[in-house]
């Protein structure tokens, strides 16, 4: 990855990174990390797309960008999505909380899908919490 | 009597009290869904905090490199709203706000209390108090 890569751009755009790694020995360099994403091997061509897009909304951004980019640009969604469903199911912070853990290391275990649509989340919540 | 009870009580949870009791050693930190860091945190009488980011950056990026160490000090950036937590070895736990897009942006991170409340920061230099047993909110 280039260290000239303007990743200020990233940021100004609101894109849902999931992790940054700040670096202050390398100054004001911030180096974005995709692990999670597993687009790792991609990031380069993903922040250079970014780099030079105008502010749009976000399904603007992930008809231009792909399936790859799709995944790093819902971060924001993904959070306001599992509020919004905890929420509907009666969930309070704490069963949040522990839902959370228990919906990432399932996952993890590839026993649900990688993306959930709102109704499938809703669903597993419901289960989660009986 | 009571009612100066009611006044400490109320003094003692502020933002800035709660936050600044957030000291101790970090027993577990994880990533959770969808990819928020989970951290507990074990203080001086034995009891747990539980530190999660939501709308936010963090740094380090592994979670394991912070398990061990003691979180001495954690204060916010009042310039970018930065939650940065000073640890035992010297090194920063950093947690940077993400961009503030529309009005129902969720928060940048909570912290549930050993004594059931739950702090919560962002968007923006806002702060809310809540328990952790009342029902979860989408936004804020």
């Amino acid at each position: 990855m280039s260290a000239k890569t303007d990743y200020s751009k990233l940021r100004r755009v609101g894109l849902g990174i999931r992790r940054v790694s700040v670096t202050p020995e390398n100054g004001n360099e911030v180096q974005p990390v995709l692990i999670a994403l597993g687009v790792e091997n991609r990031r380069a061509s993903v922040a250079r797309s970014v780099g030079s897009f105008p502010k749009c909304s976000d399904a603007a951004r992930r008809r231009v960008l792909g399936t790859g980019a799709l995944v790093l640009l819902s971060h924001k969604h993904d959070i306001k999505q599992f509020r919004q469903t905890c929420l509907e199911v009666g969930l309070t912070v704490s069963d949040r909380y522990a839902a959370s853990e228990d919906l990432h290391a399932e996952k993890a275990s590839g026993h649900l899908p990688a993306n959930m649509s709102y109704g499938e989340l809703l669903a597993w919540l419901r289960q989660w919490r009986r | 009597m009571e009612a100066l009870m009611a006044t400490v009580v109320a003094l003692d949870a502020s933002p800035l009290n709660l936050l600044h009791s957030l000291r101790g050693t970090i027993v577990d930190a994880r990533i959770a869904y969808p990819d928020v860091l989970h951290v507990e945190v074990r203080d001086a009488h034995g009891d747990l905090w539980r530190l999660v980011t939501q709308d936010a950056y963090w740094s380090p990026a592994d979670p394991a490199r912070l398990v061990g160490r003691s979180i001495d000090q954690a204060d916010i950036d009042r310039q970018t709203g930065e939650l940065r937590c000073r640890l035992s070895d010297g090194t920063v736990l950093d947690v940077k706000p993400a961009a503030v897009e529309a009005k129902d942006d969720p928060p940048n991170w909570e912290l549930i209390s050993p004594a059931g409340l739950v702090l919560e920061f962002g968007p923006g230099m806002r702060w809310r108090i809540g328990g952790a047993d009342d029902a979860a909110s989408a936004q804020r």
